[in-house]
């Protein structure tokens, strides 16, 4: 498995000009062009809406790649902790803001309440009338329950596959818990109605969305930080070779435990900024099926590589957006295939695109070869600009093939498939050029270890 | 060494005993109406005041629950006599082409009269012209009596002890002397206990101050549910609070009958655990074994439950299409082809994605998700939602043990059956030829695969045969439950605690753990009920807390109840 703890200055500069590039280019994407081209009335909000939310589980991926894909444990309840981040701002916001009654009709209480025969508000809501004290429940919570459950299961030495039915048995207790209607959190409707409603306000959506790029690219660098530090190197460590750090003098289910706690802050975090965007939190946000959903993010994009945990969440979602708007009977169908594919085919993600262009690059391979290997990752980033700003060219969302059984299937996803199949056939057949050693740019730590 | 012949064996092994526990159902045939009685009605056209007095005593002295439609169209005036035989007309129903009209019906069997062409015959409206003409106002009031005691003498039992039960729920004190004279006659000690709570109950709310002592007494005895809400009825009414010898013998009865009542919940929770207890080891087996032999985490486990659902769906739509006389055996061949289509898949889940990854549990565990995922969709395209099937005849009901302690008996089958299947795995585990190599590839797969052992067969199989388990279990559960496509993942979850409460790869640990997880469970869901808050919500809240319990445990044993030893033990 990829890590990316090598320092910078080892990498050649023509690479590193790439990566600065590339770099630059999103940065410009996302801060500048998105919000540009939204307030000038091109891509309309409900499309920055979306943006915003496929961000916030972006936010989420970046902290299961830190357990998952640093320290090789594989949390099955995320979810749960997004949920409990989603929940504290839906109950901030469901409730009367600033002292003004919104609702004098419902008694200042959010409606749903009713239902349960309550016309009083319950003590544990009467808090996240606070703003301040939702930040923190949002992010202190998730991070409380991780820190305390991880300290009990990790520290037994519960690991591998039995740490991961473990948690997902959490995340269905949980999803169990909160369906019901006496736990006060609207049972399986969730909540919704907030008092404000911020997808439809032009500015609520904008800033939402600003503010969701700002903490997904500060929690990037946060989690570059300390991947990137010692800890990082001793997260790694963990993964790869845990007995032998044991005997080494660490503690390793303290870095467990704490890797785990980072991730359900950063998820909380994700839930805090995707209950308002969205509009609605429901338990299903946090049963199983969504915490999977999420790992499945991480595991297409590439483990152990941040950004491939933003590019797999944004390719994930904007997939299933369109599948299933187009055909839903399919998308459980491309899911599972999905779910294949990146553990038979492709057990390192997208992100070994971007390694092969970089290695290609240092190597001074053919320009040819190089466009052929950029031509997927190229494809790929076309499509998500094409879908989550809505320009998809109209004679791409033609109808090839249409019945009641499938759905609709447009242009775009054979030519899609063409061009993501025909560059992998190409160079898989053609003859390489004179090969010029390329350095290995990035070694597992095992291999180094190996070397002498 | 022919694996697949060995397992060919087993699976006739597994049908051989399918087929020995299908129990021979036959309804016992009612016997006939007595002739007295049907040519006493006929008479009925002709006699006079007296010979009418005297059918009616004969009525309440032999009285036949069937004679009931007969009896209430003499008395409306609308019994016939056609051709020598009872009829009138059934309630209206709906005729395509004809609209609602009046069946004719023969009044002792209920079954439409045909005419001469062999159809039915239908009516817009009743003629009456040729019907009996109705007795006088003072018999009509005789009849409704003889009625509603009729059904107290109705030969099939169910319908007579309903009978029975209903008088006492509606306190029909005109009914007591019949009752008191069926418990007296000693012939009927099968309803000994229904009669008496009945007795009971009639005798508390409507009886003198000596027949309430006394059916408290009759209570005190039965200590049925029924009888309890009638003492505590009874223990409110203020003329009964005054009085002091009455009030402590309805404490004593009181008292008598929860704890009883409490006895009889433990039993029933028991027998609940048990049934529960009993899918899960049958998934759980399938799980530990594959997890042990491979080190993969099924995620498709419960998927292959619900392959096994659907087949039994299938099996039994085609026995209903093609073999309806024989419906009650659909499950004989329901096993079998739940087990081969649940394994098959298995076989080739194992083969086309599963041996791929020995050696990387967790991404085993998203493949097998992904897997999961598709035969759910695939089944929802191919089936729609929800789903029921049919149980057979013989499973309806339930056995009586003791005064108000049923035991259904779809769920007694239910846990025949599994305890069949596991003592099967048991038994293949541990004393053939598969189950050895399977074993020897468990404990070291390199010195086994050395010494000539087909591993890699092994695995496949081993991994079609759990799949082939979890199909199994797919055929009971919609024995008592609907089914959809993503029932598995209802069960799932619990088969991985228990999984991981009684240590991989162990038969035992899985057995005593499922028994545990289950009884635990529905344990403490009443203990639960007994707070207030958590009332309505106690069976989820118990989930939780079993949870808690297995983190709990966790600490003490991280690697469940038989942890793995040596060598194994680094894997």
């Amino acid at each position: 498995m990829p890590d990316n703890t090598q320092p910078l200055d080892a990498l050649p500069p023509n690479i590193l000009w790439t990566r600065r590039g590339v770099c630059a280019l999103m940065l410009l994407l996302f801060f500048v062009f998105v919000p540009v081209l939204n307030s000038a009335g091109i891509v309309p909000d409900y499309k920055i809406s979306v943006l915003g939310k496929y961000l916030c589980l972006a936010i989420v991926a970046i902290g299961i790649d830190l357990i998952w894909g640093y320290t090789g444990i594989l949390s099955l309840c995320q979810a749960f902790f997004f949920c409990l981040g989603g929940y504290a701002m839906a109950m901030h916001l469901s409730l009367p803001q600033g002292g003004g009654d919104v609702r004098p009709e419902y008694n200042n209480i959010p409606q749903f309440m009713f239902f349960n025969n309550l016309h009083e508000l319950p003590g544990f809501w009467k808090p996240f009338g606070s703003f301040t004290f939702t930040l923190i429940a949002g992010l202190g919570l998730p991070t409380l329950a991780a820190t305390i459950f991880g300290f009990f299961i990790l520290r037994s030495r519960v690991r591998g596959v039995y740490f991961s039915i473990i948690t997902q048995a959490v995340a269905w207790g949980a999803w169990l818990l909160i369906s019901r209607n006496e736990m006060l959190l609207g049972g399986t409707n969730g909540l919704t109605n907030f008092n404000k409603s911020f997808t439809q306000d032009h500015h609520w959506v904008l800033g939402l969305y600003l503010l969701t790029i700002t903490m997904l690219a500060a929690v990037y660098l946060l989690c570059k930080a300390i991947a990137r530090s010692r800890l990082g190197r001793v997260l790694v460590a963990v993964r790869d070779k845990e007995t032998r750090l044991y005997f080494a003098g660490y503690r390793p289910y303290a870095f467990k435990v704490f890797a785990f706690a980072v991730a359900a802050m950063l998820a909380g975090l994700g839930g805090m900024l995707y209950a308002p965007q969205v509009g609605i939190i429901t338990p299903q946000n946090m049963n199983v099926q969504a915490s999977i959903d999420m790992v499945i993010l991480v595991a297409v994009g590439g483990r152990g590589r941040l950004w491939g945990a933003v590019l797999g969440a944004l390719l994930v979602n904007y997939t299933y957006a369109s599948l299933t708007s187009d055909m839903p009977a399919a998308w459980p169908f491309v899911q599972g295939a999905m779910f294949l594919a990146v553990v038979l085919l492709f057990p390192d993600g997208i992100v070994t695109l971007w390694d092969s262009v970089e290695k290609q690059i240092a190597g001074r391979t053919g320009a040819l070869r190089i466009s052929m290997t950029v031509l997927p990752l190229v494809v790929i980033v076309l499509f998500l600009a094409a879908e989550s700003l809505g320009l998809m060219p109209d004679f791409l969302q033609r109808v090839v093939f249409e019945s009641d059984r499938i759905g609709r299937v447009a242009l775009k996803y054979f030519v899609l498939v063409a061009l993501l199949i025909v560059p992998g056939i190409w160079q898989k057949f053609s003859k390489p050029r004179a090969a010029v050693a390329a350095e290995p740019i990035e070694l597992p730590l095992a291999a180094k270890e190996a070397q002498p | 060494m022919d694996l697949r012949r060995l397992f060919v064996n087993r699976i006739v092994w597994l049908m051989v005993l399918a087929g020995a526990m299908a129990p021979i159902g036959a309804s016992a045939a009612e016997p006939p109406v007595p002739g007295e009685l049907i040519e006493g009605l006929k008479s009925l056209k002709t006699a006079d005041a007296a010979k009418r007095q005297a059918f009616y005593d004969l009525v309440a002295k032999k009285g036949d629950a069937r004679l009931a439609t007969a009896l209430t169209a003499y008395r409306d005036g609308q019994l016939q006599l056609k051709d020598d035989r009872l009829v009138a007309y059934g309630p209206r129903i709906n005729v395509p082409g004809q609209g609602s009209v009046l069946p004719l019906i023969d009044a002792i069997t209920r079954e439409p009269v045909k005419s001469t062409d062999g159809q039915p015959i239908y009516v817009q409206r009743p003629d009456l012209s040729g019907a009996m003409r109705a007795p006088p106002p003072a018999e009509k009031r005789l009849i409704g009596g003889l009625l509603s005691s009729l059904s107290l003498n109705d030969p099939n039992p169910a319908k007579r002890k309903d009978a029975i039960q209903s008088a006492g729920d509606r306190e029909d004190e005109t009914l007591l002397p019949i009752l008191e004279t069926q418990l007296k006659s000693g012939s009927s000690s099968a309803y000994s206990t229904v009669l008496k709570e009945s007795i009971g109950r009639i005798k508390l709310a409507k009886g003198t101050r000596e027949q309430k002592l006394e059916a408290a007494d009759l209570l005190t005895d039965v200590r049925t549910n029924n009888g309890l809400t009638s003492l505590q009825k009874a223990r409110d009414v203020p003329e009964n609070k005054s009085d002091a010898e009455l009030s402590a013998r309805l404490d004593r009865a009181i008292s008598a009958g929860e704890s009883y009542q409490t006895r009889i919940r433990w039993i029933q929770n028991t027998f609940a655990g048990l049934s529960l207890s009993s899918i899960l080891i049958l998934l759980a087996l399938g799980l530990s074994i594959i997890f042990g032999l491979m080190g993969v985490i099924n995620m498709a486990h419960g998927e292959f439950m619900m392959v096994g659902a659907f087949t039994t769906y299938v099996v039994s739509e085609f026995w209903k299409a093609h073999l309806p006389g024989l419906y009650d055996y659909y499950l004989l061949s329901a096993i079998p082809a739940a087990f081969l289509a649940a394994g098959l898949i298995g076989f080739v889940c194992e083969i086309a994605v599963i041996r791929h990854l020995y050696g990387r549990p967790l991404e085993t565990l998203l493949a097998t998700w992904g897997i999961g995922l598709i035969l759910i969709q695939t089944a929802r395209v191919g089936f729609g939602d929800t789903l029921s099937v049919t149980p057979p005849k013989w499973m309806e009901g339930g056995i009586e043990v003791m005064p108000d302690l049923y035991f259904p008996l779809n769920r007694l089958f239910i846990i025949f059956f599994c305890a069949a299947c596991i003592a099967a795995v048991y038994f293949i585990v541990n004393k053939t030829k598969l189950g050895l190599l399977l074993r020897a590839t468990t404990q070291n797969r390199d010195m086994a695969s050395a010494l000539g052992v087909p591993t890699r067969r092994v695995d496949a199989l081993t991994f079609a045969f759990g799949a082939g388990l979890a199909g199994l279990a797919g055929v009971v559960v919609p024995l008592y439950n609907k089914i959809n496509p993503s029932i598995g993942q209802e069960y799932i979850v619990d088969s991985f605690m228990v999984v991981v409460v009684g240590g991989v790869g162990k038969l035992a640990g899985a057995i005593i753990a499922g028994l545990g997880l289950g009884f635990l469970s529905k344990y403490l869901e009443p203990l639960l009920q007994n707070f207030k808050a958590m009332e309505s919500s106690a069976s989820v809240i118990g989930k939780v807390v079993v949870l808690g319990l297995i983190v709990v445990f966790l600490q003490w044993r991280p690697s469940g109840l038989f942890p793995p030893r040596g060598r194994m033990a680094d894997a």
